[in-house]
């Protein structure tokens, strides 16, 4: 049997309708002038065009792709610069801050945007659960030459705005009293207030700069109240020999174990001996168990090598890894121990300590 | 038995028709995107036109050079070091035009180690006009708004006082580029045009510790020229710091370890990350100055991949001893 190919009927006349043709064809020809665009778009692809605008709106400089030089008796200096860089209105009631102006809007930044600003520092902040970072630079009213910048991190949580924090922590910092969580370096101030972590960057070391800055940080502390800090697991860390400010919280990769993350450090010094101290509470016991076994595992198979056990109600792993000592256990939904101990003695009475602390904690 | 003639001969012609009718539908479709063309105005700079590659800005009679000056003060310690290897005016004749290649990538005060000291961009730039040169020109293309990096970092007003010119990087300064073998700098914006300017290009930068790569000294300092997201590139860092030597073969280098940021790298942010260590290295070999720079954050050439990769490519050695780096005091 043979079939018409024609798409006319017995007496000619088309099946397709104009209707059916005419929509048939503008269908035909949108997908064609799509096709055209995205070829010929494409086909102009610039890397260049890529790069993320800047959310400051100050455009200092001139419009001279190369600027003159000026006479050599020009002094020089930061406040030569300053003086070039118009201020911005402040909009932020905790930027109000007596004896400081704005040099600019805020700068947002995002997980995508961070290391346009941070450049290679943004993983570290990445991977604690960075959200977004606010900056804006402040000068001095009352020293011309002086300026300062204002980093906000917003974290996802309070340990992540710690993490960042202790892990950055300047060692002859001085403990700042703005928050729980705060120091003061040469130049700067450094604390977390709840999911937030700030950095208060002065350019000099006067005591000039001191008043605005702790201003500037108590005006953000203020508008930003947050519940108490939980720091659990850090607080049972022995307190002898403990060396001051020395506890971290590292979220991913602790030790270079993939499976230790939320993990709290400390260091710890006996004259010239020194340890590590850890603790992170896991969810249940048999998850601390299991991964304090798969941490010992994971000390073995880079061969370390595993010491007797002592007589205590739960076991401990004690491991040798080349020359150092790693004390490895549980309790409750603790896991916990000390890490690369220069004597076995003082690790073992620091592990003990530190269990002793735990179990108090898990009855 | 007789076939409808329906079925061959009409069907053919109805199908030759329907084939021109869309044919000249496309076409005429065609024509209209192509309407959505805004003429030569949106072409990429530079990118249909076949450009050269970047000058080899080095002197063959200077290679395998390197000294090492120590001192507090950068004005002296430059001296001596350049001093050690001769004297700028053996490396910048009269007439030439010189471009400092400087680390101006964050607005930070000068004295947190974090981008090229102004003292040190003022020294160079004069000992530059001292051997003779016509013109020096100062650059980078920070992270960044550029105004704010030169100007608070100190560089701009130091460069201008000492007489450089200082080039702010703008969109038709950057060149789609691609370097000879290279698997990552292909076809991607570059800050050429300040490098065409020239017939001398030194390279200016601190040390610095850096959370990806290591450190940040001389081969990192040539990232600046890099436009575009170039963020990407931070997942093949070594790599990239490599090719960035392939790129550049700059006439010498000057690494500032008189204040090394030992940690919290590349911003830093604290006096407390930085580490007195008195110590300047000058030289014709990138890599064997990064490599012995290297000692000044406590690491050694085996700790920074890239170093090893960039002398597999033939920049330079890491084996900066077999150089024999000469010493100098500065003061």
């Amino acid at each position: 049997m043979e079939y018409p190919v024609s798409m006319k009927d017995p007496k000619g006349k088309s099946l397709v309708s104009c209707r059916q043709r005419a929509i048939g064809g503008l269908l035909t020809a949108a997908l064609v002038v799509i096709a055209v665009v995205i070829l010929v778009t494409q086909s102009r692809w610039d890397p260049s065009r890529w790069q993320a605008p800047a959310n400051d709106t100050q455009k200092g400089g001139s419009d001279v792709l190369v600027i003159p030089a000026t006479p050599a008796d020009t002094a020089l200096g930061v406040g030569d610069g300053l003086e070039n860089l118009q201020p911005s209105p402040s909009h932020q009631a905790w930027d109000q801050v007596t004896g400081l102006r704005p040099l600019n809007a805020p700068e947002r930044y995002d997980a995508l945007t961070l290391s346009d600003k941070i450049n290679g520092k943004a993983e570290l902040y990445l991977s604690a659960g960075f959200q977004m970072l606010e900056t804006r630079r402040f000068a001095y009213a009352d020293h011309p030459a002086l300026w300062l910048e204002r980093y906000i991190y917003t974290m996802d949580s309070y340990s992540g705005a710690f993490s960042v924090f202790s892990r950055q922590r300047r060692p002859g910092a001085t403990a700042s009293t703005i928050t729980g969580d705060a120091y003061r370096s040469a130049n700067g101030l450094f604390l977390v207030q709840g999911p937030y972590y700030l950095e208060l960057i002065a350019s000099d070391t006067s005591e000039a700069i001191w008043p605005p800055v702790e201003a500037l940080a108590t005006a953000f502390v203020d508008h930003h109240p947050v519940s108490p800090s939980q720091r659990d697991a850090s607080a049972f860390f022995p307190q002898s020999g403990l060396v001051g400010n020395s506890i971290a919280l590292t979220t991913a990769n602790a030790f270079g174990f993939s499976r230790l993350d939320q993990v709290y450090s400390a260091q710890y010094q006996w004259q010239d001996v020194k340890a590590t101290a850890f603790v992170s509470q896991r969810k249940n016991p048999s998850q601390a168990a299991a991964l304090a076994s798969a941490y010992a595992d994971f000390l073995t198979e880079y061969d370390a090598r595993a010491l007797a056990t002592p007589p205590l109600d739960e076991p401990m792993y004690v491991l040798d890894v080349f020359g150092t000592f790693d004390i490895v256990f549980h309790q409750g939904s603790f896991f916990a121990g000390v890490h690369e101990a220069e004597e076995l003695e003082h690790g073992m009475a620091l592990a003990r300590q530190l269990k002793d602390n735990l179990k108090g904690a898990a009855q | 038995m007789n076939r409808d003639p329906r079925t061959i001969n009409p069907a053919r012609r109805d199908f030759i028709m329907r084939t021109a009718k869309a044919t000249l539908m496309a076409a005429g479709a065609a024509a209209v995107g192509f309407g959505f063309w805004r003429g030569p105005g949106n072409a990429p700079a530079q990118k249909k036109a076949a450009r050269p590659q970047l000058p080899n800005f080095s002197l063959p009679e200077k290679a395998g050079k390197i000294t090492v000056g120590h001192g507090a003060d950068r004005r002296k310690t430059v001296a001596a070091a350049l001093g050690a290897l001769g004297g700028l005016a053996a490396y910048v004749q009269p007439g030439d035009r010189v471009l400092l290649k400087v680390n101006a990538a964050f607005a930070s005060a000068p004295m947190l180690g974090a981008t090229t000291h102004p003292d040190l961009v003022s020294a160079v730039t004069r000992e530059c006009f001292e051997a003779g040169a016509a013109k020096v020109l100062v650059t980078d293309n920070p992270i960044g708004d550029p105004a704010g990096c030169f100007e608070l970092s100190g560089i701009g007003p130091a460069a201008r006082s000492a007489g450089a010119g200082v080039i702010y990087p703008e969109p038709a300064m950057f060149e789609t580029y691609s370097v000879p073998r290279a698997v990552l700098i292909r076809q991607w914006p570059v800050l050429c045009a300040p490098l065409r300017q020239v017939n001398k290009l030194i390279g200016l930068c601190p040390v610095k510790d850096h959370q990806r790569s290591g450190a940040s000294m001389t081969l990192k300092n040539w990232y600046g020229l890099l436009g575009g997201r170039r963020n990407i590139f931070h997942q093949e860092i070594h790599t990239i710091i490599a090719e960035l030597a392939m790129m550049i073969v700059p006439t010498l280098v000057i690494l500032d370890g008189t204040q090394t940021m030992m940690r919290n790298g590349p911003t830093g942010g604290s006096l407390d990350d930085l580490k007195a260590t008195h110590t300047l290295i000058a030289g014709t070999d990138p890599v064997a100055v990064d490599a012995m720079g290297a000692g000044l954050l406590d690491k050694t050439a085996g700790d920074l991949p890239h170093l090893a990769l960039a002398e597999k490519a033939g920049a330079g050695t890491v084996d900066f001893k077999s150089l024999g780096p000469i010493t100098a005091e500065g003061g």
